[in-house]
């Protein structure tokens, strides 16, 4: 299951973050790079908490820290930037 | 001769993200990865998950990178090949099959090794040692015509795997030398909730207690304890810890100790060589102190670090990392440097009635590291406190207090 979450962030180029629930496997490298963003919920699964904390970079960063990539980055032209 | 201008040696994600930060700054040189293994980069993290062991597991999910991917960056993946020797004068890495590499940078990504089980008899059949992809293949094979398993050692893979070999409804046994769950890097108390877990699930633990023998013919059919019990088994799986044999490192006068010593900037003591990710003992900048870390969020970030010097730059590794693993409904997360080493106190958060607990570590009046079990929110606060260098003089009270929120003291 996917679970989308919209940015509104001003000046951001990222419009969407996507966590894939069937992928994360909850080792929390999301959590430990932008607690700001995501938190594990009480099936030990990455969510986020507010898409609009980080910066893009930070985001991205994130993204790139899972190692089952699950968390899916769009930009505002609904391209998809990671992974 | 094949030349590389960036050669790096260890294929998984440390040495990929160190390639991939590579050609994001430099387009054009050569860059290569030497792969022990015959694979593309994976997640080798999964390979103690019971995701990986379930039939509706789709085996493409544990591809980190694809072979499309070396193509489309241009870095070359030598599979299945092994770095055995280091001539850092002529700048040569020579491989197990004689190939001479030669290098203008080199990064030693190598990982970590699972120390070899060495009993009489643990060299036979059905007694798995997990640290690749094939050892999971064939841990994932054997485990729907298993009926007894032995787990050794109270480390936290052997925790995923007594999971996993529950999922299957096999009787397991978790044999530990110590006298509680990973004694000492918990307290009693606190291994009490993993080992209460443990025990709801139908796993056998057994405490002080060590096997003398593994017996049986070609495969492992029983052990026998230090004490004489025989314990049947179709399958032994020992979980204890990590070495790595770094000789033909030591002897061109690379330093290591435990890994390979490097500076802040994952600099080795010979110029143009780095290390990264579980091999290397490097200088925290926040603990104040060399460590070695075994995660995945450290082997990623410090790629990208190595990377980036290895490009040019100057930039020195900064970061807490951390590593969250769950199983029965337990989940267990390491913070920062856990090693309960003499010159470290403890603060303990938590109860045995909430069944959580976070272990915070102080050295020198500062937090350096946590294991926290069932707290997982806690997490980003506990971090944040050992990134800051937060003095905990004076807080030790609210510190300890379980109901007390750390966010408070940030």
């Amino acid at each position: 299951m996917r679970k989308e979450y919209i940015r509104t962030k001003e000046g951001s180029n990222i419009s969407k973050i996507i966590v894939d629930r069937d992928l994360c496997i909850g080792a929390a490298s999301c959590v430990a790079v932008s607690a700001a963003t995501y938190k594990l919920d009480d099936e030990n699964k990455a969510v986020v908490i507010d898409p609009n904390a980080a910066s893009d970079e930070e985001l991205i960063t994130a993204a790139k820290s899972c190692p089952t990539k699950a968390i899916i980055i769009i930009d505002k032209e609904e391209k998809q930037i990671y992974p | 001769m094949k030349k590389f201008k960036y050669l790096i040696i260890g294929g998984g994600v440390s040495g990929t993200t160190a390639a991939e930060t590579i050609r994001n700054s430099d387009k054009d040189s050569l860059v290569a990865i030497i792969n022990e293994e015959p694979y593309t980069a994976y997640s080798r993290v999964t390979l103690s998950k019971h995701e990986f062991y379930d039939k509706e597991w789709e085996e493409d999910k544990i591809w980190f990178r694809t072979p499309d991917w070396y193509l489309k960056e241009n870095i070359e993946l030598i599979a299945g090949k092994v770095a055995v020797n280091l001539d850092h004068d002529k700048k040569l890495v020579i491989l197990n099959d004689g190939e001479e590499i030669e290098y203008e940078k080199l990064l030693l990504a190598i990982g970590s090794c699972a120390k070899k089980w060495m009993v009489p008899g643990s060299d036979k059949k059905n007694i798995f040692v997990l640290r690749n992809l094939d050892d999971a293949k064939a841990i994932r094979d054997k485990m729907p015509t298993a009926k007894n398993a032995i787990a050794v050692g109270g480390g936290f893979v052997s925790f995923e795997m007594c999971h996993i070999l529950r999922q299957f409804n096999i009787d397991t046994t978790l044999v530990l030398r110590e006298s509680y769950y990973w004694e000492p890097v918990l307290s009693e108390d606190e291994a009490a909730v993993v080992e209460e877990a443990l025990i709801k699930n139908e796993v056998k633990i057994l405490k002080n207690s060590e096997i003398n023998e593994v017996v049986g013919g070609e495969f492992a059919e029983g052990v026998i304890l230090k004490d004489g019990t025989k314990i049947d088994c179709d399958i032994i799986i020992p979980g204890i810890g990590v070495a790595c044999s770094l000789n033909w490192l030591k002897s061109p006068g690379l330093e290591t100790n435990r890994g390979i010593l490097t500076n802040e900037y994952l600099e080795t003591n010979i110029p143009d060589i780095w290390a990264s990710g579980d091999v290397a003992e490097f200088n925290d900048l926040i603990l104040e102190e060399r460590v070695q870390l075994g995660n995945w969020l450290n082997a990623q970030q410090q790629g990208r670090v190595a990377g980036l010097n290895m490009a040019g730059k100057k930039e020195p590794f900064r970061m807490v990392t951390s590593y969250s693993t769950n199983g029965f409904g337990v989940t267990i997360c390491f913070v920062g440097d856990v090693r309960p080493e003499a010159d470290r106190t403890m603060i303990s958060r938590g109860s045995l009635e909430s069944k959580s607990w976070a272990r915070l570590l102080v050295k020198d009046g500062e937090i350096i590291g946590a294991t926290i079990i069932n707290r997982t929110p806690e997490l980003a606060a506990i971090s944040k406190l050992i990134a800051t260098d937060f003095k905990i003089s004076g807080h030790e009270k609210e510190l300890a207090d379980p109901d007390f929120d750390l966010k408070k003291v940030i």
